[in-house]
């Protein structure tokens, strides 16, 4: 017997509730189950507690097991964009630039001017990202992940490498510009471009 | 991954994705509740693939660029339907080539009265 959509509601707001967050694995776990359901004589509740009982365990597993898969599906989306011909070329310029800049007014006030630039960056990817968090009622693993190993890895990478490491070279200083830059918005532009797919294929 | 509830799980572990992909070969486009019953009812019950083991298995497959996807909504909700890629069909054949290099091999050693030594 075909569930009513009030019955999937139930079972989708169910596995939200579980700790399935992400819209994307969800609707396919919502609909193995009402499948399952539909399969099933007797009461709506009875068999979903019954099913849930045998199944959840499996459930939550295939979730997690999604969120390894996730995170390397997202880290090599970045990597397919950061490859592309245009992108790189940015980047050169952007090596040039600082390395420019670096030469200029020393490595050392070059690194603040960096560490302004990067970390505001940084904040405003992070404030976006929550705020697309809170206000955005779907949330998609792909791009979650990505965001969160990239905001988590440059933030760390950021206090790794200061410009006091640099030694003196405006070369490496202009690298380390561009591998902080450049993955700061590659990072941006990959997560626009997941969302833009999730929400074309699943509203 | 808890592929079966049955006796012998482990023996049908290394072997999910090959089901899988032979299924779709055989069927053309399925969802993922489809290919669990499909299984179910091909094995006579036997094996039984749990949504722990089935579905990362779908995504891993979709990761890897050897299967596509395709969401439609029926029946008041969204169902993700699987097909194999160009590449996906040129990996099941090799798959299911290995797979029956071995189970060939596994059952030269399991009856050896039919495959005698070679006399040295």
């Amino acid at each position: 017997m075909k569930l009513t959509g009030e019955q999937i509601r139930f079972i989708d707001t169910y596995l939200k509730n579980s700790g399935i967050v992400y819209e994307d694995i969800r609707f396919e776990m919502t609909d193995h189950v009402a499948k399952a359901l539909e399969a099933m004589d007797g009461e709506f509740y009875e068999n979903f507690r019954g099913y849930m009982v045998a199944n959840k365990a499996s459930i939550l597993e295939a979730d997690k097991r999604f969120k390894n898969i996730a995170l390397r599906r997202a880290l090599r989306s970045l990597a397919d964009n950061m490859l592309k011909p245009m992108p790189l070329l940015s980047a050169i310029a952007v090596g040039i630039t600082a390395y420019a800049f670096a030469a200029a007014v020393g490595n050392d006030r070059a690194g603040v001017v960096l560490d302004a630039v990067y970390l505001s960056l940084l904040f405003l990817f992070a404030v976006l990202y929550m705020w697309r968090y809170f206000a955005d009622k779907f949330k998609y693993s792909v791009a979650d992940r990505l965001c969160g190993a990239v905001i988590g890895g440059l933030y760390w990478a950021s206090f790794i490498f200061r410009p006091y490491h640099f030694g003196g070279s405006a070369i490496v200083f202009a690298l380390f510009a561009v591998l902080f830059l450049y993955t700061a918005v590659m990072a941006a532009v990959t997560f626009r471009q997941l969302i833009s797919i999730y929400r074309l294929k699943l509203n | 991954m808890y592929i079966c509830n049955m006796k012998n799980s482990q023996l049908y572990k290394g072997s999910l994705t090959t089901i899988i992909m032979k299924l779709l070969e055989e069927h053309g486009r399925m969802y993922g509740y489809e290919i669990t019953q499909k299984v179910k009812q091909t094995t006579q019950g036997e094996l039984n693939i749990t949504e722990g083991a089935l579905y990362p298995a779908l995504h891993k497959l979709e990761a890897d660029g050897l299967l596509e996807v395709e969401v439609e909504r029926v029946d008041n909700r969204l169902r993700k339907y699987y097909r194999l890629t160009e590449n996906g069909q040129k990996e099941t054949v090799n798959r299911l080539s290995e797979l029956e290099d071995f189970i060939r091999n596994m059952q030269a050693l399991m009856n050896p009265k039919i495959n005698p030594e070679p006399q040295l």
